[in-house]
């Protein structure tokens, strides 16, 4: 009954406060980066603060994007026809690179000492504090083409950091953060009239959130918004934030940051809910989408490794087409999964590069982004020539972004990308991937949640896009089976469909037994192939009387691996009919997606489902093997997760039981870290 | 009879020739990539035959790839399967027309499925299936040096370059 009352109260307090005048609004200013003393800084060492009712608050900020031109890394001759202009964050803050900081109206001067110190800049009268980036702070947003402002900027003093004591969280050994974003469906895509308002219900948040981060997503479309965010006690009904912020969405960056809440400051061992809305300030109506970007902590184990990319198997490697702009970066598209944990992950880069000219440089360095990030550099040293070309190698390089952690929710599908690359390169790719370890979920392992969020995501590239994710079945304590999903789709550019390459794409999902599966293509059309392939079978029939005598003959398992037929009209015909659709087969070890000839551009979508021999608690699921018929290379980039089945304890209220993820609740057995932790 | 034998033999390894030259394409590139290149290769099996004797075997490769490349590809690939057969009436003069067209189907049903059950325990040096397998280079001129034995015998159509086919 007090929860009821609770989110009726909460839904009232967002209603309230998107009616009432906002408590922020946003300005935005660009100013070069050199008046706030940041040229030559690492876009990933800065933070931005202005102190409001007592405590810093990240602003939102914006870098005027680099603009490049990209190329799909793909084996095609022409790919210079997929190329097409995108944008990142510059790698380093030069002098006159804009910075665009959303200035809010009323904020208060610095104190001389706190928690977080840096340098205070007076802008056009407001005081912004450019201090030193922590790791969960959020990373600036790229913006297209701004335009600088005429105000004054003049540096007027300076906020020393205090040493505090350490958080609660901090104390418990084995703690570790991660992070996730969550949307509510009221608040994804959702239209609003001119002054109207949606809300989310309200969202419990688990004991052990330390920074909660509001973002609009490039789905919103252009206007002036006002978001609410309130978070209350579950319990008291006290409400410990509350703030309205009227922010721009201007089209021209990716993601827009709102506000940050840091429940860190106030909300352990409080069982804590959070409510978002966000009303039109337009007199049109406007589509809006929010995502919340957590970051939570989580124990260390059920670490699960996830990865996107490629890794060769032998030292082959995997060779591209040249390029034939000058200045390109070659780009493979990647997913990054939500419920990473910090600090984790990697981005491996191993690759070679021929230039096949006259006039060849002596090295070349190149970028590596996570677009829109910059991640690192890499150099290409000349090594050989051959042939009239000059080989290249790099140094193998192993970084660990400081930017990548936090905007998990708002990369999704993104690009890994390389250059700027001279004219004529042709990169061989031994490694290239990004990876690290995740929990699927920041709930407790017992928590029902975990029967139904994805454990396991890899995606692996080579001609098309590899998407695996499994979730386990969990019945009776036990893992009953698992259910793997895959997705094949081409890669698609702004520029078009690259078609990937027709025939067997072999995918290892560990020899758990012969799957049921189900699989699906979409965009499939009947076309002329359909219709004349079962009268090209009758005639084959007709013509082949003897034929089906030895294909049945054939259809002994020890005759049936070496058995192939003599080539005629009719086989070839048959053949060339058939192959026109995609088909999906699985053996024990294996799935085979046998991309037709005519749906090279169709994504393919197979369900499987490995029920297990006999019940076990903890499994190990691993993938990584996949494989191109007609590629030289086969690519082996490991993945997994160890899927266990947990007590789940459906009696137990799954808000108190949330709640108890981190202890403070001694006398409930349910809370017993063994299972909950 | 030495030089009936010898002709059967030039003429069995002339179409056998042909039938890997028209596939080297399919070698080259692969056909899942091009489609229009399986008409190439279906039409190929008939015209190494037919292409020694008429023209109407070069003009029924040539309609059937440019239904490929036209049209569709699946249409190529059909007209390249089935036109062959019709083709074969193009050997035949007057009445024998129907004759030659029936003997080429008969040919074919006995031939193929013999090749078929032999070829079960040959070897195989290309693992693709679209394409006529070198090492089964023996079958294919059993295959065309048949067709050309019964074709001189029962239908005698006149080689394209007489007298080079016939040492």
């Amino acid at each position: 009954m007090l929860k009821i009352g609770v989110t009726v109260l909460l839904l009232a307090v967002v209603l309230a406060a998107a009616g009432q005048g906002a408590d922020v609004s946003f300005e935005e200013v660009c100013v070069p980066a050199k008046a706030l003393g940041l040229a030559g800084r690492d876009l990933g060492s800065v933070a931005v603060l202005a102190w409001h009712r007592g405590e810093p608050r990240h602003l939102p900020w914006r870098v005027a994007a680099v603009e490049m031109d990209v190329i799909p890394l793909v084996n095609v001759t022409d790919v210079d026809r997929y190329a097409f202009r995108s944008h990142a964050l510059p790698p380093r803050l030069g002098d006159e690179t804009l910075v665009c900081i959303s200035l809010p109206d009323k904020p208060e001067r610095p104190p001389a000492r706190a928690k977080r110190g840096g340098e205070v800049y007076e802008i056009g009268g407001r005081y912004v504090v450019i201090s030193n980036r922590d790791p969960l702070d959020p990373p600036p947003a790229p913006v297209v083409a701004p335009r600088p402002s005429a105000v004054e900027v003049r540096k007027v003093g300076r906020v020393d950091a205090v040493e505090e004591a350490p958080l609660q969280a901090q104390q418990l050994t084995g703690v570790r953060t991660i992070s996730g974003g969550f949307k509510s469906k009221y608040l994804t895509n959702a239209s609003l009239a001119p002054n109207g308002f949606a809300s989310s219900l309200p969202i419990d948040l688990p004991n052990g959130t330390r920074y909660l981060y509001i973002y609009l997503t490039n789905v919103t479309q252009p206007g002036r918004y006002r978001v609410v965010a309130v978070v209350a006690d579950a319990q008291t009904a006290d409400t410990y934030f509350n703030l309205a912020v009227d922010v721009d969405v201007d089209g021209r960056s990716p993601y827009y940051f709102v506000m940050s809440i840091p429940v860190v400051n106030w909300g352990y061992s409080r069982q804590l809910k959070l409510t978002v809305g966000v009303s039109n300030l337009n007199s049109a109506y406007r589509s809006v989408d929010v995502v919340v970007v957590g970051v939570f902590d989580a124990s260390r184990h059920m670490d699960n490794r996830w990865a996107a990319g490629m890794k060769a198997v032998s030292s082959y490697g995997f060779s591209y087409a040249s390029t034939v702009r000058s200045g390109v970066y070659a780009a493979i598209p990647i997913h990054i999964p939500p419920g990473g944990v910090h600090g984790t992950e990697e981005v491996r880069v191993k690759v070679g590069a021929v230039i096949c000219s006259s006039v060849v440089p002596s090295s070349f360095t190149a970028d590596v982004y996570i677009r829109p990030f910059w991640i690192g550099s890499v150099t290409f040293y000349y090594d050989y020539s051959s042939g009239g070309c000059a080989y290249y190698s790099t140094v193998d390089v192993t970084f660990r972004p400081s930017l990548l952690p936090l905007p998990y929710a708002l990369l999704g599908t993104t690009d890994l990308a390389i250059g700027p690359l001279p004219q004529g390169t042709s990169l061989k790719v031994y490694e290239l991937y990004v990876a690290g370890m995740r929990r699927p979920e920041f709930n407790r392992p017992a928590s029902q949640v975990f029967s139904t969020v994805k454990w396991h995501d890899a995606t692996y590239v080579m001609d098309g896009v590899l998407r695996v994710e499994a979730v386990p079945y969990l019945f009776a304590y036990s893992i009953s089976g698992i259910h793997v999903r895959l997705s094949l789709s081409p890669i698609v550019t702004p520029s078009g469909v690259v078609p990937m390459v027709a025939g067997r794409h072999i995918v290892y999902t560990g020899c758990l037994g012969v799957p049921l599966k189900s699989y699906a293509v979409e965009g499939r059309e009947t076309t002329l192939s359909d219709e004349l392939l079962p009268i090209v079978r009758y005639i084959n029939a007709a013509l082949s009387a003897l034929g089906f005598v030895v294909d049945r003959y054939a259809q002994d398992p020890k005759i049936k691996v070496a058995y192939r037929v003599v080539t005629f009209a009719g086989r070839v015909a048959e053949s060339a009919l058939s192959s026109a659709k995609t088909t999906v087969s699985a053996d024990s070890c294996n799935v085979y997606i046998n991309v037709g000839w005519e749906e090279r551009t169709n994504v393919v979508l197979a369900r499987l489902y490995y029920p297990m021999s006999r019940a076990v608690s903890s499994y190990t699921f691993y993938t990584g093997l996949f494989h191109v018929e007609g590629y030289a290379e086969a690519s082996y980039l490991e993945a997994y997760s160890t899927f266990s089945a947990y007590p789940v304890d459906s009696y137990i209220d799954p808000y108190s039981t949330w709640h108890c993820l981190y202890q403070q609740q001694p006398f409930s057995e349910s809370c017993d870290p063994q299972y909950y932790r | 009879m030495k030089a009936v034998i010898r002709s059967i033999i030039a003429r069995g390894l002339v179409s056998t020739a042909l039938l890997y030259l028209l596939n080297l394409p399919l070698f080259f590139f692969n056909p899942l990539d091009y489609p229009f290149l399986f008409a190439l290769g279906a039409a190929s099996y008939h015209v190494a035959f037919l292409g020694a004797y008429s023209l109407w075997g070069w003009v029924f490769l040539l309609v059937s790839f440019l239904f490929a490349a036209v049209v569709h590809p699946s249409v190529g690939v059909f007209v390249g399967f089935v036109g062959g057969f019709v083709a074969a009436a193009a050997l035949g003069v007057g009445r024998r027309r129907l004759f030659s067209l029936l003997l080429y189907v008969f040919l074919y049903v006995v031939l193929t499925n013999l090749l078929v059950f032999v070829s079960v325990f040959m070897p195989y040096a290309v693992d693709r299936e679209y394409v006529p397998d070198p090492l089964h280079l023996p079958l294919y001129f059993v295959y065309y040096a048949t067709l050309h034995l019964a074709y001189g015998a029962v239908v005698r159509p006149r080689p394209l370059w007489a007298g080079r086919l016939v040492f």
